[in-house]
């Protein structure tokens, strides 16, 4: 157990290490912030003092070592943009963030899940049918499409919610959906798949032969086998959740992490994005390990193996 | 000078009647306004785009200002006391300006003449370890700024200036605190700025809200609003809902088919204003070919601007005659030709030059010009039919576009003060942001002689020679091509009905007493 346990922590730190490599490379490669931050007036005078005050006058390795001491001790510079902490800048981000991702996680699996189950117990009928259909325009319709359109029905012609901004849970109804509605519609999807493989399993005709119900028979006995693949599911669509805010916070003005992140990336503040690319990579890898160990929770076979 | 007292007297009397009990302050409303995005702080300097004087027109009050409330456009163009009651040329290059000395700054300090020195002075401005670096584009003629007395300023200049008092009327003819300035530095003054303007910080949220309140001993009465909003909403149809929805009371950047949307609903109006600030494709005649002067040329006449103009904004818009702006009052050449549409001669010209075919770079900054996307892909057919092949590159930043290897990149010229001096001296002078070699702009060499001329269009007293003067550097720049004009910039504000505000000529959106009312 143990050994897993720290070959997972082992796992984990190395994904990190390669992650913080590759968005040092990226950020130091795809633009000069000092540049941006200088404005388009600047003497070379101006920037050079500019690089030499934030460090990018040194050379890369140097740069590099500082960065990843600095990750280490959980310094990651200060925000070019605020002069502030860069970690401070994103944790004040984050609560909205997390706010969106779990409600629309949540609303994700409560619409998703049990649509799905209906759709498998109920095959090839017309609620099948129309369930699917809907899943995929759930999906296939991008978030800002989406989100337009409810701001212009409920916000412009109904006067329910508002538009824009935070602070009211009428302001949390409508990401929520757009975030939502996509991920409801991929794991009704899957959840159907999951059920379909698990009702044509032989202990379930073995049940069915015993003479248990349909509902019990669904709920005891499918539904926890169907549950394990769709838990792994769960754990990459918080991973899309997080990379949709970007788009949904944009268009609805939500303070979070999303459009910290596009505000960042637009004005080289590299302090911010890395913070928030490191975190977000954190986030997943946490998640997946959940999911690691929710797969031990439902299925006694891997608790087995583990042991 | 008599209207200058006259408006004077009226800031005062103003001023006194508007000293209300605290009980009428708090029915003030608190104005919210729907912006695409906001400024990255609030120093003039650091923030001089449109972005920036939109929020930094409410912190500080110039020296003297340019009465854009006065014009039925919003385009006035007289100059009229702020911090400065009166002014006064002594000699051929003296200056003697009184200072107002009931001016609080927010955090309660008196301004002092000291102040204003510093505002204008060569420490700041135009000395060669100056703060602000462009404060030569705005007071490079400067040599001297002293104080005579409590309440006086006097101002020495290289040579004679005919357009001195008009200078102060620029993005950085703004009044700083000088002890606090000094004290804190650029960049934390940029975060946590003091003004003497109507309104003061109270909150700053990077990307999300900035927070004014009104400054209640502000010298020019109490400010109409209590607090005015800026509140960052990426989305047109987010804003546009907003302020139909009653959320805000004001919104920006409207493209203008939306304007319909807004002006059918009953509950909110758009009002648009030309601003003096021309959109333009800058040359850069380091990069071959584009250093042949005949394939500019050839750009430039393959160009159909009005199609352009009629097709994006239904016509409202206007082209300007290069440098030579309508807002230049009576000193405007209307007379000037302003026809650049000719494929035929495009092709003569083109058939002259040494060009080959060859992809020319033209790069633009994402989103940060409107229309100005579809612009260039309109431009870069219009050239293509003339046998011109140019790729567009789309970049984040100024800093990427203005990289090298660009043959071409998209620009704009403002009408910072209001003669014929600009913006061509900002542009293509000795200091311009085009022609000073360690500018990101850097892109055209001039001949000294046009320099020359330059200068002597800042320091000619007479109008007649003047004009004349403006008219040979109009001439130079219809020959060398460094720059395209296209049209002028339009910005396009929906107001809720009730409020009673004039938008200006320009970036700025003054929330003072005398251009805002709301019921």
């Amino acid at each position: 157990m143990f050994g897993s346990f720290f070959l997972r922590a082992a796992r984990m730190l190395a994904t990190l290490f390669v992650v913080a490599v590759a968005v040092f490379i990226m950020m130091r490669f795809s633009g000069d912030p000092v540049s941006v931050l200088a404005g388009p007036d600047a003497t070379p005078e101006q920037i050079a003092e500019l690089s030499a005050r934030w460090g990018y006058d040194r050379p890369i390795p140097e740069q590099f070592i500082t960065y990843m001491t600095g990750i280490m001790s959980g310094d990651f510079g200060l925000s070019v943009r605020s002069y502030t902490p860069a970690a401070e800048v994103f944790l004040e981000r984050v609560p909205a963030t997390l706010l969106l991702g779990l409600t629309s996680l949540a609303c994700a699996v409560l619409i998703g899940m049990p649509l799905g189950i209906v759709a498998a117990v109920n095959q090839h009928s017309a609620y099948d049918r129309f369930v699917m259909g809907l899943s995929v325009l759930g999906f296939a319709m991008p978030n800002f499409f989406l989100g337009i359109l409810l701001i212009l029905l409920f916000s412009l012609h109904l006067h329910l919610l508002p538009s824009f901004g935070s602070g009211s849970w009428q302001h949390l109804v409508m990401p929520t959906a757009t975030l939502a509605l996509s991920s409801a519609g991929a794991i009704a999807r899957f959840a159907r798949s999951c059920m379909l493989d698990v009702l044509n399993q032989p202990y379930i005709a073995s049940a069915r032969a015993r003479g248990i119900k349909g509902l019990r028979r669904t709920v005891i006995h499918a539904l926890p086998n169907a549950s394990i693949p769709i838990v792994t599911i769960l754990g990459l669509r918080f991973g899309d959740l997080i990379a949709g805010a970007i788009i949904v916070e944009t268009v609805f003005a939500w303070p979070g992490v999303g459009r910290l992140l596009a505000a960042s990336v637009a004005s080289r503040d590299l302090a911010v994005v890395q913070v928030i690319v490191l975190s977000t990579a954190l986030t997943m890898i946490i998640a997946n390990l959940a999911v690691d160990l929710l797969y031990g929770v439902l299925d006694p076979r891997v608790r087995r193996s583990a042991q | 000078m008599n209207k200058t007292k006259a408006i004077a007297a009226t800031l005062g009397a103003f001023a006194f009647m508007t000293a209300m009990p605290v009980q009428a302050q708090d029915d003030r409303p608190v104005l919210t306004i729907g912006v695409q995005t906001l400024p990255q702080g609030f120093d003039p300097s650091m923030n001089i785009s449109n972005t920036g004087q939109r929020v930094t027109a409410s912190i500080y009050d110039k020296l003297i200002a340019r009465a854009y409330w006065e014009g039925e456009n919003g385009d006035g163009a007289n100059l009229v006391p702020s911090i400065a009651t009166e002014w006064r040329q002594v000699s051929e290059t003296e200056w003697e300006v009184d200072i107002r000395t009931d001016v609080v700054f927010h955090d309660g300090t008196p301004m002092t003449v000291e102040d204003v020195a510093f505002s204008f002075g060569s420490d700041l401005m135009w000395g060669p370890e100056r703060i602000y670096k462009a404060g030569t584009t705005y007071y490079g003629t400067f040599a001297d700024v002293s104080v005579i007395d409590d309440d006086t300023v006097k101002f020495t200049t290289t040579a004679p200036d005919p357009i001195f008092p008009a200078r102060f009327t620029s993005p950085l003819g703004m009044v700083v605190p000088k002890a606090y300035f000094l004290e804190n530095g650029m960049e934390a003054f940029n975060l946590a700025p003091v003004g003497t303007g109507p309104y003061k910080l109270a909150e700053y949220k990077p990307g999300e809200i900035i927070r004014l309140v009104s400054h209640d001993e502000y010298w020019g009465g109490l400010p109409p609003a209590q607090e005015i909003i800026f509140r960052e909403i990426p989305e047109e149809a987010g804003r546009i809902t907003g302020l139909l929805n009653g959320e805000l009371d004001m919104i920006v950047s409207i493209t203008p088919d939306q304007q319909a949307v807004i002006d059918n609903s009953g509950v909110a109006t758009v009002k648009a204003a030309v601003i003096d600030n021309s959109r333009v494709v800058a040359l850069n005649t380091f990069e071959p070919p584009m250093d042949d002067r005949y394939l500019r040329q050839a750009l430039v006449w393959a160009i159909d601007r009005e199609a352009i103009v009629e097709a994006l904004w239904g016509g409202q818009n206007r082209i300007p005659h290069d440098f030579n702006f309508v807002s230049h009052g009576q000193d405007f050449l209307a007379d000037r030709p302003n026809e650049h549409y000719d494929p035929e001669r495009a092709r003569e010209l083109l058939a002259q030059s040494d060009y080959n075919g060859e992809d020319l770079i033209f790069r633009i900054q994402a989103g940060y010009y409107a229309n100005y996307e579809q612009v260039a892909q309109v431009l870069q057919q219009q050239w293509r039919d003339v046998g011109i092949n140019v790729t567009l590159e789309i970049r984040d930043n100024f800093a990427e576009v203005t990289a090298p290897g660009k043959h071409m990149f998209a620009h704009s010229n403002g009408v910072q003060i209001p003669d014929i001096t600009h913006p061509i001296v900002n542009i293509y002078g000795p200091e311009g942001i085009r022609t000073r070699p360690d500018a990101a702009g850097y892109s055209w060499d001039p001949t000294p002689e046009f320099l020359d001329l330059i200068v002597q269009l800042e320091t000619t007293v007479d109008h007649a020679e003047r004009i004349a003067v403006f008219e040979q550097v109009l001439d130079i720049l219809d020959e060398e091509r460094p720059q395209i004009e296209l049209f002028q910039a339009m910005e396009y504000y929906g107001i809720r009905n009730g409020i009673d505000w004039k938008p200006y000529s320009f970036w700025p959106m003054d929330f003072r007493s005398y251009n805002l009312s709301i019921d």
